[in-house]
């Protein structure tokens, strides 16, 4: 029986690399998979060291392994160990020295060129990585009119770059983290070290170091593992992809998080007021953004619950609206065979699958959908029968003020919540629509993100932060960061009092 | 907010409080004032904001001797063991009747004014799940929601107010018609809309800034007089005085007048919407009732007890307790018991602590 400290010892010992070239090949090419795009270059340098270079030729930069590496290291170099010293002789930017197979494996993949010497027990390590990339683009899902139109793309230097040309404080922490046992991502946190609130940095690191999965692909996937409730269909982190908004999050006091191969950004801790704000809002007129943010909050409310509305009025209190409306509703609702909530579901749903046919279809095709859907509900089921008028309206308004909302996530937790709205209310009436209201604050209220309450600013009341909550006065009277993120340096304008 | 124990704000103590007093009795109260003392009613309201308000501050009194102990965790201490334990189950029973109260009121009250034709089980069915729902995370949860019921019904006062346009003021005179004997007889009738307050007793020891709680008490006292005046002298400079004796639900009543171009029966929307306010007073004193229990038995038994009381009020509508002579005459059963417990025993044990930390101090000197 082997101890302990034994097994240790051998496994230590067959990580390790060999010092002789061709052991260490071999020992390469058990442990990297064969691929036809992995290369071994072997030759003898200026000085005759035996040596070879390997990388994926798909995951590097040509032009930097050919001209920066190979060229030198053919040509010009006499001695290998020049490469570490202080007259580094190569244009490339760093370079690492490794003993550990596991290192070596480690950049192989991610992309790195790896030299192995003969007859000496280490390798060295260039970055050469260079892949395939999207350029920037106007950001797809929160397209502004004002601000800027640069959004993140795959390459997580890039997005760290778009970031930090927004904030240039050398007060950034940036600190990095890796998660996924078989396909480790690179994820960096991000905050303001004499800003943020010290507790959410360590709770946001905590949760991720307890993440424990094989592999994780992109944000969103992570937002589900470290967030407070995966339970509830409201977001509780902002997922952007815009570097101003993600910027200003960072400047208020809250933590960012970007992926390696994740066009976004995390940011933590939100409440629910914060997801109808947008950047815009910040470079128009205060007024036009103050009446912005309250036509969102309405259209919230509208969106959650004009056709419960409609169905409790038209199935148990048609007493509440006015004759002249009543007889109008009436006749158009006399040559339909359904019930309220049947008619009202049937064109919910139809309308969501237009809208998520539209979503995945390429363009031209997409405004096709739009065209034949709009005719036919709204032209031929009415003619037909099927549903009245005043529903079209009421599921087409309800429908719009749906996309008024800036944020994907609570859009469509918004647009989920109809349903059980409508059930309720068509069982009973107004007060189930009032009672289902109250629970859904009532939830709400119950949320946490990062240990904050979500329903922050309103519940428990912070009448200060509703300076950039409901409305948006002018930027001077935003004199300080908001309340509910406890920040340290708690004004962001003036003097601190 | 970080695993420390959850304190309340001062907005939340005086919310809590507010929202605990305004429920039950503001629908009716113009009813039950006039049939004593005619269109005086609203000067018994001054009177009983006064007394109320004398008694909130002896509470306040006899637990700043104590600053993190509820009245549940002083009782055993002050009255011995089983004197203490035996208060302690008639608080729990006074504040779970109270609770109960109010939801069998509101289910009531919806079945007469909104939905006629269903059951009430089902009603009752529906209004357990936000009750649940909030009564199971504690004060944290209940205080904040408490904020937020102010700021959701916050339209309620300007809908009220629109009917003073039509009204005759000089229904109120002359002030003081037939002496100040009838209004004092009708000040006990205010109480039920007061009750409320003897929520400090449990809600002083998790208040952030202890000196502000009389202040807050007060606050929320004057904010609930307020209401219910404003209620009462519209009743009365809107209703007629056969209406005002007859009619149970005066301030519904008085919604009813409100006509908007695109709204009729305002009124329906109002009671939808004030179930969030009848809830209010429903879950604190089903919070109370809770950790009054948990205190008797000397460990959390909310999450097992929580579920039986809510099925055991949802069975209690299969009965027929839902009907206008039991609403009443419960109501004054809840009306004697919160004049006892309130009222009452706030003095008596005021007066107790004094005589009993007296006697602790002189025992201690002379020991």
């Amino acid at each position: 029986m082997e101890t302990f400290q034994q097994q240790e010892d051998k496994k230590n010992s067959d990580e390790l690399l060999y010092t002789d070239l061709q052991v260490n090949l071999e020992q390469l090419q058990k442990r990297v998979s064969n691929g036809p795009d992995l290369i071994v270059r072997s030759f003898q340098t200026k000085g005759k060291e035996n040596v070879s270079l390997v990388y994926y030729s798909s995951l590097v930069d040509k032009v930097s392994v050919n001209d920066h590496l190979l060229r030198p290291l053919m040509y010009q170099l006499d001695n290998t160990s020049e490469l570490l010293g202080p007259n580094l002789s190569i244009p490339i930017g760093k370079v690492t020295k490794v003993f550990d197979w596991n290192d070596i494996e480690k950049a192989i993949f991610q992309g790195q060129s790896v030299l192995f010497i003969d007859q000496t027990s280490h390798a060295l390590i260039f970055c050469t990585q260079g892949w395939p990339q999207r350029g920037i683009q106007e950001p797809q899902n929160e397209s502004s009119l004002k601000g800027g139109h640069q959004g993140f793309v795959e390459t997580l230097e890039i997005n760290l770059a778009l970031i930090r040309r927004y904030v240039s404080d050398d007060n950034l922490v940036i600190k990095e983290h890796s998660i996924g046992d078989r396909a480790e991502s690179k994820i960096l946190i991000l905050y303001i070290d004499d800003v943020v609130n010290p507790v959410f940095v360590q709770e946001i690191t905590a949760r991720i170091q307890k993440v424990n999965k094989d592999a994780v692909l992109d944000l969103g996937e992570l937002e589900e593992m470290i967030e407070d409730n995966p339970y509830t269909i409201f977001p509780q982190f902002l997922i952007s992809e815009r570097p101003d908004s993600v910027a200003s999050n960072l400047l208020q006091g809250r933590v960012v998080l970007l992926m390696d191969h994740s066009p976004n950004a995390l940011v933590a801790p939100m409440t629910l007021t914060a997801f109808f704000q947008s950047q815009d809002d910040y470079s128009s007129r205060w007024i036009v953004a103050t009446f912005l943010r309250l036509l969102r909050l309405l259209s919230f409310f509208i969106s959650m619950s004009l056709p419960a509305l409609y169905i409790s009025i038209i199935s148990f209190h048609y007493e509440l609206i006015p004759l002249d409306l009543m007889l109008s509703v009436g006749e158009s609702r006399s040559k339909v065979p359904f019930p309220p909530i049947l008619e009202a579901i049937l064109m919910e749903i139809a309308i969501e699958m237009l809208r998520e046919a539209g979503l995945r279809l390429p363009n031209p095709i997409g405004q096709t959908v739009g065209v034949v859907g709009g005719i036919v509900i709204g032209e031929a089921a009415v003619q037909a029968g099927i549903v009245s008028n005043i529903m079209v309206i009421v599921v087409s308004v309800t429908a719009i003020a749906g996309f008024i909302i800036p944020n994907y996530d609570m859009s469509n937790a918004v647009r989920l919540v109809r349903f059980p709205m409508m059930i309720i209310s068509s069982l009973f009436g107004i007060v189930g629509l009032s009672v289902g209201l109250m629970v859904l604050f009532a939830h709400l209220i119950s949320l946490k993100s990062l240990g904050v309450p979500f329903s922050s600013s309103f519940a428990p009341i912070h009448l200060s932060d509703w300076k950039d909550n409901f409305i948006r006065t002018p930027l001077k009277a935003m004199k300080k960061r908001p309340f509910s993120l406890k920040a340290q340096q708690s004004r962001r304008q003036g003097k601190e009092d | 907010m970080f695993n420390k124990k959850f304190s309340l704000s001062f907005s939340q103590y005086v919310f809590l409080i507010y929202k605990t007093q305004i429920g039950v009795g503001v629908l009716t109260l113009p009813h039950d004032l006039f049939v004593i003392s005619g269109s005086d009613g609203w000067i018994a309201i001054i009177i009983g904001w006064m007394i109320s308000t004398i008694v909130s501050f002896l509470i306040i009194n006899t637990l700043e001797k104590n600053p993190d102990e509820t009245l549940f965790d002083l009782l055993p201490r002050y009255f011995g063991k089983w004197l203490g334990k035996i208060i302690l189950v008639c608080w729990i029973l006074y504040a779970l009747f109270a609770a109960s109260y109010s939801f069998m009121y509101t289910v009531y009250l919806i079945k007469v004014w909104v939905l006629p034709n269903t059951n009430p089980v089902l009603i009752g069915l529906l209004f357990i799940i936000p009750i649940y729902q909030i009564t199971r995370l504690g004060l944290p949860m209940i205080s904040r929601y408490a904020e937020f019921t102010f700021l959701i019904t916050i339209w309620m006062y300007p809908i009220i107010l629109i009917t003073a346009q039509e009204g005759i003021w000089l229904n109120l005179m002359p002030i003081a018609r037939d002496g100040f004997l009838p209004i004092l007889k009708s000040t006990p009738v205010t109480a039920l809309s007061f009750l409320g307050f003897e929520m400090a007793f449990v809600l002083y020891p998790r208040l952030q800034n202890k000196k502000k709680a009389f202040k807050g008490i007060l606050l929320a006292n004057t904010m609930t007089a307020i209401v219910l005046i404003m209620v009462t002298v519209l009743s009365y400079i809107r209703l007629s005085e056969t209406e005002l004796a007859f009619a149970v639900w005066p301030t519904l009543d008085l919604i009813k007048l409100v006509h908007f171009p695109f709204l009729e029966r305002l009124e329906i929307i109002f009671i939808s919407a004030y179930i969030i306010i009848l809830f209010m007073s429903v879950i604190p004193y089903l919070h109370m009732a809770l950790i009054g229990s948990s205190n008797l038995f000397q460990r959390s038994i909310k999450k097992p007890l929580l579920p039986v009381i809510l099925t055991i009020w949802v069975g209690g509508l299969f009965f027929p307790i839902i009907g206008f002579q039991p609403v009443i005459s419960i109501k004054k059963m809840l009306s004697t018991s919160g004049l006892i417990f309130a009222f009452l025993f706030p003095v008596v044990f005021w007066i107790y602590s004094k005589v009993f930390l007296a006697i602790c101090k002189k025992g201690q000197v002379k020991g």
